[in-house]
């Protein structure tokens, strides 16, 4: 237990570095933009149809808290504001907390790509195993084709392809909107069944895309094990069919979890794609509009929050690894 | 899936590079060898050849600037134009061909960036050990860590990727991290073998260990996650161009396809659907064939895979 | 080992789950009946946006749930032509600097609470927070009784259309607001008004207006917990994705509302997503840009899909700047003008969204024939592409041309630069034809690409760019006139007098650089500036259309520009379950196109209602 604490206060700190370094890297970036944003808003208003004057003084109002100060001298009072978990106004807003926009877009982030990231694995591993065990018939052979060329469909494409045949061409599935808006919010079966129901596109677009990774890794995990000595000889001495399967199970399964980190990482950024392509309200999305509308602290936030997603995700998987894994566990 | 550059399955198997003895007798043999037994191999390397072929001698037989038709816009499919025509009446195969340029090569320099930063850093790192290692470690975590698609779009707002260099170079910046780590770990177990461990007591430099004992070692599993990183980075790239975060002024494959979807609606209509498929053939193409290139390669170097 | 198959045991259950979910979720989207069918279309809905109308984003939707005093009445030559909304009815003074306002007797909140001069009142003291009172002119605003506003315009202004933006207010509850507005408002915004010299007045003049800044910023951020509208409907539930409407019933005309509920589904910035819903017949109406010809016919060939077209008063015009040589030469824009295919370009850049603009005036064919008679119309140049014409001009003007490419008079090939901004399609591509027409003119052109909107409007401002893209727009003869020869010719209205500044001065904006007077055949000597500015206070009508005259023809020989083509709305309404939409109503489209979505404003009109 006390190895556990020790290990996890060790990534906390990690994780802490690693955020400061990335708001600090956005923090720059940003202030290296072309152009001025004011100016284009300016003419945009003007373009509405407002005169000139009015719209000058609509945008002073929208820009009043753009600062003004030494870059050195906003880069502290941003850090002073981060630290009290603070990340500013948004412009596109005009002036709502950029955290109050970002916490009602995190949950549905959070919901399909957790989702999108077990049920992928779930599936993957299992096609693995069967990939593995029968790779010498059309079955394996069949699963292993197709997880090379689901590998192999950029995942947009397969967004795009479900959303045209699954809810425009046959509308089988909504989409568009979290869940109907005529359902409230709140822990009954009603609600989050249709906040499923609308969740099924998206997640389905992880679930294909991905399937041939963990499908691979999996058989090649699982034609290693089963090519180990102990295997071998335990054939040979006619061993049961269940302590086989158990041991090749375990084996080949354990390593899959060092993946799990990158498969993290690679579905919280496609998640850019699926919540545009499903219009789905997510941190991407939000990154996305933001920069449409030129709302850059809003665009910073959606990117650390969806960095912040990553980096939690990542410690949340390795304890659990450590939970699993007995020999890390007594190793510590 | 479609990491940029990924730790990706084949590297699960237990890799023999590290522990067959370096100078393996006529690797082109074995190459050819099991080429021939599994011709799917050499059917993927046809296809990268073709692509290639196309990428680097396509563009010359157009000019500079295509020639266009506004009264033949969207025209579908027709011996003139084989596969139909863009929005602005220009032949869709003549966009295809010149547009792999930029794909292909920007994939190319994205590949060899990430082989390059993740081979050096991963030696230094795996050999030294100490500072070294620890700075390389962390800084390849940081980069593993942070998810790269939404770094791409955030950078979009600065920088353009408007040569190909520069969308290779980002591309392979941000993808390293994975090939520092995996080769890393293989040199720290071939760095206790024998064979460095004579080197080191004869007293050859800790440069010269490095690049003509270690390093000749790894330079297969390098090229595969070369082509790895290849495939990646046509994804990216693409993919970047498709969320219309870049600038459409290069035509390239990314940039046909996001003027078929957001310009001409090419997926809801027939007669504009070549002007969306096939960009996206030429993409899943070329996958295919690094896919089968390096099922054959990977057989080659895993005896474990190999068919008894 | 245990405890993995725990985990996966969840797993598993949670796959059923979501899998049963599916079957079970569908029972009740599908259980609306059929003769109360809610009205879909689409609508803008920012996530985790307050429901403010003051907020940039605020969920609250002009002509739904938000009312305006007045519906400008579009496609009128008269400024001050509008169709009643909050306001029953309005007389104005004969000086246009006084309007009185008579609110509808039996306009309510949908809290039930009537709607009164005081809410007009604070919607006016919150404009002078934001700015849009002072940008009217706005002196004082009084009630004569709770249903009667007189609005007085600031004295010592000159303003013609003061009453319009009066009308144009969109009127916010006082209910909601008040809570945020400080009691000495009235005090504050008189301090704020003070222009003397005096200068304990003066400090306490700008800390009033830092103090109305900063109040405007806090009502921006207000969230408050409900929809109080004043519109034909209230915001009942919403998510980021959806928002439903039902009808108030407290709406002063709600006799013409037919629809019960209007359900809003989220726009974000893609147009496939639109088209999905428009290919599926699941919205009943919406409008798209970027549509190629056969995306359009597709979507008209969806049963019950009807296709509209609107007209608007913004165009896409090619602009020079005058003080770069060899643009400062007449003959060169008019060759140009006569090499480019305006027909081709729009073919390429907007074939849909976008017609063919006959005669190059700075705006749109609309304007110019409400403007102009027969006989000028007749006398305008069309500028057919002409390579002869071009020719001519250009040798004419000392260029020469050897082995197909030309010379300027000083001696360098002629070659020009076209700046366009990524990201706005239609021009990238528009640009691509313009280059290809040029080049085969013999004039190597380059095309440019701006990275933002705002980077190409800094540049443009600072007269780095030499010929670029612009839109022409302007809903009333002043702000027609005053896009290109305004402030982009180097003419700013400061402290009420007419200023100008050449394009050397820095950050003044003036990159059009039009000749201070130019002589036209007919019109003799025409300063274009100060007459367009004139523009903005005479109110005598065939007085503005002189000068409107004036000003087109002008633009019509010395080419400060060249309009590419007229911006036209495509949009599609679905008759299913609805009818009656008032798409031949040419006014009624046109005032309603400016609401996103138009439906309330629709039913306002008269228009649509269940099958």
């Amino acid at each position: 237990m006390r190895g556990f604490l020790l290990r996890l206060a060790r990534r906390l700190v990690g994780a802490l570095v690693m955020i400061w370094a990335v708001a600090t890297f956005t923090f720059f970036l940003i202030r290296m933009i072309p152009g001025d944003p004011v100016a284009a808003q300016l003419n945009m208003l003007e373009q509405q149809g407002m005169s000139e004057s009015q719209a000058a003084a609509r945008v002073a109002g929208m820009y009043g808290f753009y600062p003004k100060d030494p870059l050195p001298i906003q880069y502290l009072h941003y850090m002073q504001q981060m630290a009290h978990l603070d990340l500013g106004q948004s412009i596109s807003y005009t002036g709502v907390p950029v955290m109050h926009i970002i916490l009602s877009a995190l949950p549905y982030t959070l919901g399909l790509v957790v989702t999108g990231i077990i049920l992928t694995f779930i599936v993957g591993v299992i096609g693995g195993v069967f990939a593995a065990i029968y790779r010498n018939t059309w079955v394996g052979s069949s699963i292993t084709v197709v997880g090379s060329i689901l590998h192999g469909i950029p995942q947009f494409m397969v967004a795009l392809l479900l959303a045209y045949l699954l809810a425009t061409a046959h509308p089988i599935f909504p989409f568009g909107a979290p869940y109907d808006a005529a359902i409230s919010p709140g822990i009954t079966w009603t609600f989050l069944s249709n906040l499923g129901l609308h969740a099924v596109l998206p997640i389905a677009a992880f679930i294909i895309s991905g399937f041939g990774f963990w499908a691979l890794a999996m058989k090649a995990s699982v034609v290693t094990t089963l090519g180990d000595d102990f295997i071998l000889a335990a054939e040979l001495r006619g061993i049961k069919p269940s302590i086989r399967f158990r041991y090749i199970a375990r084996n080949a399964f354990l390593p899959l979890f060092t993946y799990l980190a990158i498969a993290i990482g690679y579905t919280f950024g496609g998640a850019i794609f699926i919540e545009q392509i499903f219009d789905y309200p997510g941190l991407g999305l939000l990154q996305l509009n933001s920069i449409g509308v030129h709302d850059y602290p809003l665009m910073q936030a959606a990117f650390l929050m969806i960095t912040v997603a990553v980096i939690v995700s990542n410690i949340v998987a390795e304890m659990l690894y450590t939970v699993i894994d007995p020999r890390i566990r007594t190793a510590r | 899936m479609n990491t940029i550059v990924s730790e990706e399955p084949q590297a699960l198997s237990t890799y023999p590079s590290a522990q067959t003895p370096r100078h393996r007798p006529s690797s082109w043999a074995v190459a050819w060898d099991v080429l021939r037994r599994r011709p799917t191999g050499l059917l993927g390397l046809a296809i990268l050849l073709f692509f290639i072929g196309m990428a680097a001698f396509g563009p010359l037989f157009y000019p500079a600037e295509l020639p266009s038709n506004p009264s033949n816009i969207f025209a579908g499919p027709s011996p003139a134009h084989p596969l139909g025509t863009d929005f602005q009446g220009t032949d869709t195969l003549a966009l295809v061909i010149t547009g792999s340029r930029y794909v292909l090569l920007s994939a190319f320099l994205a590949g060899l960036f990430t082989a390059v930063f993740g081979t050096v850093t991963g030696l230094i790192s795996g050999y030294y050990l100490g500072v070294p290692d620890s700075i390389i470690t962390k800084l390849a975590d940081f980069v593993l860590t942070i998810p790269s698609f939404p770094l791409l779009v955030v950078l979009s707002t600065v920088w353009k990727f408007g040569s190909p260099l520069a969308m290779g170079l980002v591309l392979g910046l941000i993808g390293w991290g994975a090939l520092a780590r995996a080769v890393r770990s293989q040199v720290l177990t071939l760095r206790e073998r024998t064979f460095i461990e004579a080197a080191r007591g004869l007293g050859f430099s800790s440069v010269h260990i490095i690049v003509k004992e270690i390093f000749p070692n790894i330079t297969s599993y390098v090229a595969m996650k070369f082509l790895l990183a290849v495939t990646g980075a046509i994804y990216a790239s693409v993919a970047l161009f498709f969320l219309g975060v870049l600038p459409l002024s290069t035509n390239n494959w990314g940039v046909m396809l996001q003027f078929a979807f957001s310009q001409a609606g090419a997926m809801y209509t027939t007669q504009s659907l070549p002007y969306l498929l096939a960009p996206l053939a030429c993409i899943l193409l070329v996958t295919f064939g690094v896919v089968l290139f390096l099922d054959a390669v990977d057989e080659m170097l895993n005896p474990r895979l190999r068919r008894g | 080992m245990r405890g993995l198959r725990f985990v996966s045991g969840v797993l598993v259950a949670a796959v059923i789950a979501i899998t049963y979910v599916g079957t079970a979720g569908r029972a009740v989207a599908g259980s609306v009946s059929a003769n109360n069918q809610p009205y879909v279309t689409i609508g803008n809905m920012a996530q985790g946006a307050p429901i403010n109308w003051y907020n940039d984003q605020g969920l609250q939707w002009a002509g739904l749930d938000v009312m305006p005093l007045g519906f400008v009445k579009i496609g009128s030559p008269n400024p001050l032509a509008f169709f009643p909304g909050l306001a029953k009815s309005w007389t104005i003074s004969k000086n246009g600097r006084q309007i009185t306002v008579h609110i509808q007797p039996n306009a309510h909140w949908s809290n039930g609470q009537p709607v009164t001069a005081k809410d007009l009142i604070e919607t006016a003291a919150i404009g002078f927070a934001s700015g849009a009172s002072q940008g009217f002119y706005l002196g004082s605003i009084k009630a004569l009784n709770s249903k009667t506003v007189v609005y007085k315009m600031l004295s010592g202004s000159k303003y013609n259309l003061f009453s319009r933006l009066v009308l144009e207010q969109d009127i916010t509850p006082a209910s909601v607001y008040n809570s945020q507005l400080p009691s000495d408002i009235w005090t504050t915004i008189a301090t704020s008004q003070y222009t003397g010299t005096d200068p304990t007045l003066s400090a306490k003049q700008a800390a009033a207006v830092k103090s109305l800044q900063d109040l405007y910023k806090k009502i921006q951020a207000y969230a408050p917990s409900k929809d109080v509208s004043s519109g034909p409907y209230v915001l009942k539930s919403y998510n980021p994705g959806e928002a439903i409407l039902v009808k108030n019933k407290g709406f002063y005309a709600a006799n013409k509302i037919h629809i019960a509920e209007v359900i809003l589904r989220n726009y974000n910035n893609s147009n496939q997503q639109i088209w999905n819903y428009l290919l599926g017949g699941q919205v009943y109406q919406a409008t798209s840009g970027g549509m190629s010809s056969s995306l359009v016919h597709r979507i008209a060939s969806v049963p019950h899909n009807h296709l509209y077209k609107v007209s608007s008063t913004a165009s896409a015009q090619l602009v020079w700047n005058e003080s770069i040589y060899p643009f400062n030469m007449v003959k060169v824009r008019q060759a140009i003008a006569y090499i480019i295919n305006r027909k081709a370009v729009q073919r390429v850049g907007e074939p849909v969204g976008g017609t063919y603009n006959h005669w190059p005036t700075t705006t749109v064919d609309s304007n110019t024939k409400t403007y102009l008679t027969k006989a000028q119309l007749k006398h305008l140049n069309p500028y057919l592409p002409s390579p002869k014409a071009a020719t001519a001009l250009l040798r004419s003007a000392g260029f020469k041309k050897s082995g197909g490419a030309w010379t300027m008079p000083n001696g360098k090939p002629f070659t020009v630069t076209l700046t366009t901004v990524n990201g706005f399609n239609d021009w990238v591509e528009a640009s691509s034809e313009i280059k290809s027409e040029m080049d085969s003119f013999g004039i190597p052109t380059t095309v440019d690409l701006s990275p933002t909107f705002a980077q190409y409007l800094k540049d443009l401002g600072n007269g780095k760019i030499a010929f670029g893209f612009w839109i022409g727009t302007g809903l009333t003869p002043a702000g027609i006139a005053l896009r290109l020869f305004g402030g982009a010719d180097g003419y700013q209205l400061e402290g009420g007098k007419l200023v100008y500044y050449s394009p050397s001065a820095q950050g003044k904006g003036n990159w059009l650089d039009f000749p201070k007077t130019v002589s036209v055949k007919g019109y003799g000597s025409v300063s274009v500036g100060p007459l367009a500015n004139k523009l903005n206070v005479i109110t005598n009508r065939a007085q503005v259309r002189r000068i409107m005259q004036t000003l087109l023809i002008t633009a019509n020989q010395y080419v400060p520009e060249i309009t590419l083509w007229n911006y036209v709305t495509d949009g599609f309404v679905n008759d299913k379950y609805f009818t009656d939409y008032p798409t031949r109503n040419a006014t009624v489209m046109q005032s309603c196109n400016g609401y996103y979505p138009p439906i309330g404003c629709w039913e306002i009109m008269g228009y649509v209602r269940p099958r």
